[in-house]
């Protein structure tokens, strides 16, 4: 392992967001979904299936 | 002489199969009195859908810490948005279905609960909800209700071996530890035969092998079953099979098998056995010279004593019978599934097969009966109906048949229905004339659609499978075979469609040359390797046959009621939906009764009360569409698999943009046993959904111009139960376009 590597890992620990913390631009980003997502009526079903699903099912 | 027979995982938990009962039969009537039969398949599924096994997988699972690591993360990755599908529904609703999936399953065994619409889809999804909670303990291991895959491929002899000792991804070395192993110890067999009919049980198979080599190295192991036929040379090849077992049975098994008993019994080595492949004390792997086929109409009647017949996941037995071997036809030169039992065909009287159906149904209780043959012969479909009503036999059955013209009239039609056929599929394949004459199949496609018409005018169900990529197909003959199967849905109700896959043992994979397969990819890593990935002159290329083909499935949800949304759940699990069309009586009684229900729009949304529900930093919709989406993306040369490659993996977590956040909610209706992903502006609607306003006056905050959208989610909040009890939503697709 290098000496540059886990200055690099730190960073990105750093940039990394925290939820329990944000900073001020996490806090203004979160935000700015928060606004956008006001008005997105999306209802799905949360069942994903492949279509491995419909394959041969009755042949086994 | 004691014998212990298994069949092991993983099979349907809807009914038993056949091998075992046709094996004991045949050792008890020739003599070998202590015949012990384990379906180690139906009980594991028993064992891990109890609350106790449940709650134990998620304490090894710990959702709520995997849920909040990746919630932390700033964007998902390919294998973090799979971890995070999982994790997310095991965290909300992970307790309440490991509370309930006993309640599940008594569901699905009681007749006036099962029959029950709602509760019947409630118990289905439990369980199918509970299984993902245990392949979740075992990632990226799936086991669901028609299949058990692991990252440890079955085309790898290597692989098979390590997957037989990895505590951490196989959850059968556990199982078979603590609850198969037990009881064979105390049964004490001096011989154990393990069947293996699927690829999904190879792996099982193998790993209940080694475990009692550890423990009893002296009793002599055998297995045999249809997917021998396919790898058994090639595994034989194998030093550390033998390992593992003693000797391997090739085609059917049951006369092998009594001479294997007693070469056992009486201290010899099975050096002779015909059929059989075995290890000698040199060595060397000898394969015996193959046997005579059997005559069939000297075997006994198949035998259920000692299996756990009140296991099986369904209200009433059903009940297996195989009154041919092989396939009458036997030209189609894809198909390879008539040669596993043996060479030739071979039919059971008629006569004797309606005896057969009387003892069973007498002995064990019970009117509903599969033919488990590959297709009804003429000879069959034309008296057997009759010999049925003639015998005063109150029964139901179905099969597999053949789209012969000139059998199925009306009056054979009318015949098969009022002896109990509530079903038959049929090998559809292709609409174009010149792919089903290169597939040798031997049928007209228009007299097939009319030969359709006279089944299902006599109340018969019809269940097509076709082909999607056949050599030599172009993309427009293929759109046109799913195009036609779609302006049939008035009379089939269940397609079971595939890509075609080049299996070796095939006649397209020996005449290669013509069907104009310009190149095959082996791949060097998998030793049994039996379809392989490749390339043609001319007809549509693999990833257009696989696009297809996830197009035709997305019109099946559209199009066919057996197919909308969890009405799934009666075409996967096998017996169910056959069963609701004998409560039901017919196809038309099973649609209007259950599968099409009124969705009502309109009136006074209110929520639904008994809901859990919890908010997610990442869009869930967004992951399940990506993951979905990235299927036609990966090379599948793994048959019947559906698990991500680790190369894929790799590409695709180096390739793809991480998803942005977004925020979502996920709510579990604990009364459906539904989960939904709602948008933050949806999850708002729902809150506002007292009872006491219309849907104009809840989505009355809503800016004007995105009111329509407003108010077309509370509609649909209502269908889904959410607000409202409803059901099938309708949905349409790209394949519109070809329909139009």
């Amino acid at each position: 392992m290098t000496e540059k590597e886990p200055a690099a890992e730190k960073k990105a620990a750093e940039d990394r967001p925290d939820p329990a913390n944000p900073n001020d631009d996490q806090k203004a980003k979160a935000e700015e979904r928060a606004e956008k997502a006001k008005y997105v009526f999306k209802i799905t079903p949360a069942n994903p299936r492949n279509a491995f699903d419909f394959e041969d099912v009755a042949d086994k | 002489m004691k014998v212990a027979l298994v069949f092991p995982p993983q099979g349907h938990f809807t009914q038993p199969y056949l091998s075992l009962p046709s094996l004991a039969a045949y050792l008890r009537t020739n003599g070998v009195e202590q015949v012990e039969q384990i379906d180690a398949n139906i009980e594991a599924y028993d064992y891990f859908l109890t609350e106790a096994r449940m709650n134990l997988a998620l304490g090894r699972i710990d959702a709520g810490g995997g849920v909040a690591g990746l919630d932390g993360a700033g964007g998902l990755g390919f294998t973090q948005m799979e971890r995070y599908q999982l994790l997310t529904e095991i965290d909300l609703a992970g307790s309440e279905v490991a509370a309930r999936v006993e309640e599940a399953k008594e569901v699905l065994r009681t007749p006036e609960l099962f029959y029950d619409h709602e509760r019947y889809l409630w118990a289905g999804r439990t369980v199918e909800r509970a299984l993902r909670i245990l392949s979740a303990e075992y990632w990226p291991t799936r086991l669901t209700a028609h299949n058990f895959v692991m990252r440890k491929r079955i085309e790898s002899s290597a692989e098979i071996v390590a997957a037989t000792a990895d505590e951490r991804e196989n959850p059968y070395v556990e199982y078979f530890r603590e609850f198969t192993l037990p009881r064979l110890r105390a049964l004490d067999p001096d011989l154990v035969g393990i069947s293996i009919t699927f690829g999904a049980q190879a792996i099982p198979a193998l790993t209940l092998a080694r475990q009692i080599r550890e423990w009893k190295p002296d009793c002599h192991i055998t297995v045999g079953g249809g997917l021998l036929a396919y790898v058994g040379q090639k595994l034989s090849r194998r030093p550390e099979t033998w390992e593992l077992i003693d000797s391997m049975v090739m085609l059917e098994g049951e006369r092998p098998l009594l001479e294997i008993c007693r070469a056992v019994d009486e201290g010899r080595g099975v050096a002779g056995i015909g059929n059989v492949i075995h290890r000698c004390a040199t060595g060397e792997v000898v394969e015996e010279p193959e046997a005579q086929p059997l005559n069939i109409q000297e075997l006994p009647t198949p035998d259920f004593d000692g299996l756990p017949l009140e296991k099986y996941l369904s209200p009433e037995l059903v009940l297996p019978l195989a009154c041919t071997r092989g396939c009458y036809w036997g030209k189609c030169v894809f198909c390879t599934l008539h040669t596993v039992i043996g060479p030739g065909y071979r039919g059971r009287g008629i006569d004797q097969t309606v005896e057969d159906l009387a003892k069973l149904s007498e002995k064990y209780g019970t009117k509903h009966f599969y033919l488990a043959i590959e297709d009804l012969p003429p000879n069959m479909a034309r008296a057997l109906p009759r010999k049925i009503i003639e015998a005063g036999l109150d029964i139901d059955w179905w099969c597999d048949a053949r789209l012969e013209h000139d059998v199925f009239d009306e009056q054979v039609c009318e015949d098969l229905a009022a002896s109990g056929c509530r079903r038959i599929a049929f090998g559809y394949e292709s609409s174009s004339q010149r792919v089903l004459d290169k597939m040798c199949k031997g049928i007209d496609p228009q007299a097939s659609l009319e030969l359709m018409q006279r089944v299902h005018d006599a109340g018969i169900s019809i269940t097509l499978y076709v082909m999607i990529g056949f050599p030599t197909e172009t993309l427009e003959e293929a759109r046109e075979t799913l195009a036609t199967v779609l302006r049939q849905r008035d009379i089939v109700q269940e397609v079971s469609a595939r890509v075609f896959y080049l299996d070796e043992s095939s006649e397209v994979y020996k005449r290669r040359s013509e069907f104009d397969i310009a190149e095959v990819f082996p791949d060097p890593t998998a030793d049994l390797q039996v379809y392989y990935d490749f390339r043609a002159n001319s007809g549509m290329s693999r990833r257009e046959a696989r696009d297809l083909y996830l197009e035709f499935t997305r019109a099946l949800q559209s199009h066919f009621p057996v197919f909308q949304n969890t009405n799934m759940l009666y075409h996967e699990l096998k017996s169910h939906y056959f069963l609701y069309l004998n409560h039901f009586g017919s196809w038309g009684a099973l649609l209007e009764n259950v599968l099409v229900g009124e969705a009502d729009p309109s009136g006074r949304p209110l929520r639904a009360a008994h809901t859990l529900e919890r908010e997610l930093r990442f869009d869930r919709a967004v992951v399940d569409e990506r993951l979905t989406s990235l299927d036609s993306e990966t090379l599948r040369p793994r048959y019947q698999s559906d698990l991500i490659e680790d190369t894929d993996r790799e590409r695709l977590d180096a390739e793809l943009e991480p998803l942005a956040p977004f925020p979502s909610h996920l709510v579990y209706d604990v009364r459906s046993g539904e989960l939904h992903c709602l948008s933050p502006g949806a999850r708002d609607l729902l809150e506002r959904c007292s009872g006491g306003r219309s849907p104009e006056e809840v989505a009355a905050y809503v800016p004007s111009e995105q009111r329509a959208a407003a108010l077309e989610c509370i509609a649909e909040l209502m269908r889904t139960g959410l607000a409202r009890p409803a059901r099938n939503p309708q949905r349409t697709t790209k394949i519109e376009e070809v329909l139009s």
